[in-house]
């Protein structure tokens, strides 16, 4: 039910975890599927890759996975003697075929005439677009710093979105990301005015680190290229050597945005040690690939985008397998200040990252709730950290190891280790 | 706290005080960039073709990565844990925290109930990871108590502590409710210790009695309706001159529950002239059969309306002297017909039952019966087929229950559910086959909530007949159908909390 889009999809997906529903219900090795009577004339055929846990249904439910998906999957869960072995019908065969076909050409695309000048044009006169974009940006901000930042609160949302939306023009959306998260900073909340200077400032790096990115290390321009907008290519990141390891998902934390969806999957390598970020982008929740929920074990092959610190990761092939794994753990607060101090002296627009730490306790401090370590060393629990009561419910107040997301001085649990089990907090 | 840490902050503090008023007003001043910062602002502003506010973009930006880089977590020396005591019982099982889970998820308090019973049963407890979904089930539903706390444990009781709408600390005893609490922690307070100690609960009213007001003294005084007897008699006879009107009406209601009572009493003297049970004779004088005859003279009106009888009709249909003749019958042990009819009570209830105009007071012998706990007559009622009295089903004894309860379901089903729902066994398998027929004619009116929250007293067996209960017109069948199904999840859920708990 962790797959569940949401709340009520997870309520009607557990209703049609009833047999009942269902005039037909069939297994394989790699497969479910069945026929699950709708209020239309004909069934909704409902198909799962269990290899690779994808939904596929023929309802109109923008929901993803829809709650057929998930009422099989969780009958089969329930009563898998209660499912008929029997040979693929074409429709679900076909779907698993061109899943299979997919991924392969995702593995080894076959290479196309490629016309590198026409191509070298395209980027340049691009990169040229985008310079001039971020000449308006610069001079935008620079007004803001001349007149004061007093009247941000009074902006009208437009102020922000005209700057964005100029940035999408000039192909640059990651900055236009960025211009729309300083229009969506809390104006209400005290100390406003520091974050507002804190985002306004690595919006002033990226830009100027665009305009100076032939004099920066090869890596670390690759990641301003990404905060800029310019995507790497995939083609030839798969190219690329990877890791292969178990990947113990940490947490998984989704968003939205009109009608993209985002969901971030964070995870911990047991072998390699690696902390890595995998997205997923779909539209109407609709077109993802895999659905991983936190606590889940991940055999897979990760490959890592260029960057000065690498973190996010593209997936090639992926099992979830049912294992519990060993982890090394930081063993102060300490610790993760030195590893971010390192980490911002290569990458000085550095965001949140996560970190596994040796036996962490939710503590009170001058009424406020604090993350203690080993050395009775204590970091603010995030502010808005809508799990705390979990927290405390797992921990009972006691020292546990803890996997925690976040960066400088603003950290919020994302689970912990329990009975000898990863509990997640999300 | 470094001397470099305490610069960086002061440096930051002053460019964003900067941004505030614009670089219009203000520019960075030299003087709070010391320290290591000294030569950054030097850098910044030794090129002279950057215009102010640019330098005070990059100062920020430069300053804002020190400040990043030196954040340190705040050691502290002494800080007071707050460590939940270790528990002594074992946690449920895995499968069974998945059915709580679910449960929980399925918004079912009756399921979420049973489930509690089970894991207390068994002693064990919940898994801390869902205590917080417990514990807001346990305040929404309003859940007993004790038992969540028995099923918490002692780390349930340690997170209450952490949120004031989890009401976990041990409740105040009967003694100091009844003494501080509201009228309804009060009323309920006297009404348990009247079930365990008649006596003590009635001291304790006579003993604040006259501290309270009318109406709580009314309220109150009605829970003496919980094991009436004669020890109570003296008491309530003296409460006859009480000022206040409701607690009169009170007390007589009462009075008229106690057939030593004078007002009993003086209802036997009454009786003759009011209900007669005369032989009249027919066919010439060939035979003859038993006649009703009811009525309320003039000069014992007065004598009712003293005992706290209404001049006016509480009852739909019933004339002002009718309403007062009902109340008054209600106030007549049953035997006392037997007694100065020679008559038995199945005679009795058929004379009644003959007659058109009079057998409108047979539930007032019905209650009479139930008041009086006269187990012959509310046997020989539970035999009158011609009529049904679904009050007397929670008074008679098991076995004539539920031949009544059968009997009932297809003369007055609706109230004969409605009266089992009260029930803390589960239903009779024939009942329940009986109740799905029922239902299945009127989904709409038993809806899924109605199983939802029955379904603790519906029989596991009844899976094997649902598939055979059909909806008996066409309008209904899709409701019917789909109610099948939630009623087969229903009892698929709470035998998963059987079987989870049998797992260990």
């Amino acid at each position: 039910m962790a797959l569940a889009p949401d709340a009520s999809s997870a309520k009607a997906g557990r209703d049609l975890a009833n047999p009942a529903r269902w005039e037909s219900r069939c297994a394989d090795e790699g497969a479910l599927w069945g026929a699950c009577k709708g209020s239309g004339s004909k069934p909704y055929q409902a198909q799962i890759d269990t290899g690779n846990i994808a939904f596929k249904c023929s309802c109109p439910s923008r929901k993803f996975p829809c709650k057929h998906g998930l009422g099989l999957m969780l009958l089969y869960a329930r009563q898998p003697d209660s499912f008929t072995k029997e040979a693929r019908p074409q429709w679900v065969s076909d779907w698993l075929d061109k899943r299979t076909e997919r991924e392969e050409k995702k593995s080894g695309k076959k290479e196309k005439p490629v016309h590198t000048a026409a191509q070298a044009k395209r980027a340049d006169a691009r990169q040229r677009g985008v310079e001039d974009g971020i000449a308006e940006l610069l001079l935008w901000m620079k007004d803001i710093v001349r007149n004061g930042i007093l009247s941000m609160p009074e902006k009208k949302q437009s102020f922000f979105k005209d700057m964005a939306g100029r940035m999408v023009d000039a192909k640059a959306p990651g900055l236009a990301g960025m211009v729309k998260e300083l229009g969506g900073i809390s104006y209400y909340k005290e100390g406003w005015q520091s974050v507002f200077m804190d985002q306004l400032s690595a919006l002033y790096l990226v830009a100027t680190g665009f305009l100076n990115r032939d004099k920066l290390p090869a890596a670390l321009k690759e990641d301003i290229l990404s905060l800029t907008g310019f995507t790497q290519s995939k083609e030839k990141l798969l190219e690329k050597p990877g890791i292969t390891d178990h990947w113990l998902v940490l947490g998984k934390q989704v968003s939205e945005d009109e009608q993209l969806t985002t969901e971030r999957y964070w995870l911990y390598g047991a072998r390699s040690g690696h902390l890595a970020l995998v997205l997923q982008f779909g539209f109407y929740r609709q077109g993802f690939n895999f659905s991983w929920s936190p606590g889940m074990v991940v055999d897979a092959h990760l490959i890592f985008f260029d960057s000065a610190a690498p973190l996010r990761a593209l997936v090639r092939d992926q099992n979830p397998v049912n294992a519990h794994i060993p982890y090394t753990a930081l063993e102060s607060w300490a610790q993760i200040a030195m590893q971010e101090t390192a980490l911002y002296r290569v990458l000085p627009v550095a965001t949140e990252r996560p970190y596994i730490l040796r036996q962490i306790k939710p503590v009170r401090y001058k009424d406020c709730w604090w993350l203690c370590d080993q050395e009775q060393a204590i970091v603010p629990l995030k502010e808005d950290f809508a799990r705390l009561h979990l927290l405390l419910a797992v921990t009972g107040g006691h020292a546990t190891d803890m996997a925690v997301l976040g960066c400088e001085n603003n950290f919020e649990p994302l689970g912990v280790w329990a009975s000898g089990k990863y509990i997640s907090l999300a | 706290m470094s001397n470099n840490t305490i610069y960086t902050i002061a440096a930051w503090q002053h460019l964003v005080e900067t941004a505030m008023l614009g670089s219009d007003k203000m520019q960075p001043s030299a003087d709070l960039f010391t320290g290591h910062l000294d030569e950054l602002y030097r850098i910044v502003n030794k090129n002279e073709a950057t215009d102010p506010e640019e330098k005070v973009l990059q100062l920020t930006a430069a300053v804002a990565n020190y400040r990043r880089c030196g954040t340190k977590p705040l050691q502290v020396h002494e800080i007071s844990t707050n460590e939940a005591p270790p528990e002594h019982l074992p946690y449920c099982s895995q499968p069974a925290a998945r059915v709580l889970r679910h449960i929980i998820n399925e918004e079912n308090k009756s399921l979420l109930q049973l489930w509690l019973e089970q894991c207390a049963e068994r002693q064990c407890i919940v898994v801390p990871e869902l205590l917080p979904l417990l514990l807001n089930a346990a305040e929404r539903w309003k859940l007993p108590h004790a038992l969540v706390t028995a099923v918490g444990g002692k780390r349930a009781l340690w997170l209450a502590g952490y949120n004031s709408r989890w009401q976990l600390a041990p409740e105040a005893t009967d003694e100091a409710q009844w003494q501080e609490g509201t009228t309804e922690q009060r009323a309920a307070a006297l009404s348990r210790m009247r079930m365990a100690d008649p006596e003590t609960a009635r001291n304790e009213l006579v003993a604040l009695w006259s501290k309270e007001s009318a109406n709580v003294r009314a309220a109150l005084l009605s829970i003496l309706e919980i094991n009436l007897s004669d020890a109570d008699l003296p008491w309530l006879e003296a409460l006859k001159a009480d000022k206040s009107q409701k607690v009169k009406e009170v007390v007589f209601r009462l009075l008229r529950r106690l057939s030593a009572s004078a007002v009993v009493q003086e209802y036997q003297r009454l009786a003759p002239g009011i209900v007669a049970i005369r032989k009249e004779k027919k066919l010439l004088g060939l035979s003859s059969r038993q006649v009703l005859s009811i009525q309320l003279p003039e000069p014992h009106k007065e004598a009712l309306y003293a005992t706290g009888i209404s001049k006016t009709s509480s009852y739909t249909g019933f004339a002002n002297d009718e309403s007062a003749i009902y109340d008054f019958i209600t106030g007549i042990p049953p035997q006392f017909w037997e007694t100065s009819s020679g008559m038995t009570a199945a005679a009795i209830i058929a004379v009644f039952e003959a007659d058109k105009n009079y057998k409108k007071y047979l539930p007032a012998i019905a209650a009479a019966a139930i008041a009086f706990k006269d187990a012959s007559w509310l046997t020989a009622l539970a035999q009158n087929d011609a009529a049904y009295y679904p009050e007397l089903i929670p008074h008679l004894p098991e076995a004539a229950r539920k031949a009544y309860l059968l009997k009932g379901i297809e003369s007055a089903p609706d109230a004969v559910i409605e009266a089992v729902t009260h029930d803390t066994e589960v239903w009779d398998q024939e009942l329940a086959a009986k109740i799905l027929q029922h239902t299945a004619a009127a989904p709409y009116q038993y809806n899924p909530g109605f199983y939802s929250r029955n379904i603790h007293l519906l029989p596991f067996s009844v899976k094997d007949i649902l598939p055979q209960v059909g909806a008996t017109n066409k309008h209904s069948q899709y409701a019917w159908e789909s109610m099948k199904e939630h009623i087969e999840r229903l009892l698929s859920l709470k035998q998963d909390i059987y079987q989870s708990f049998n797992q260990r």
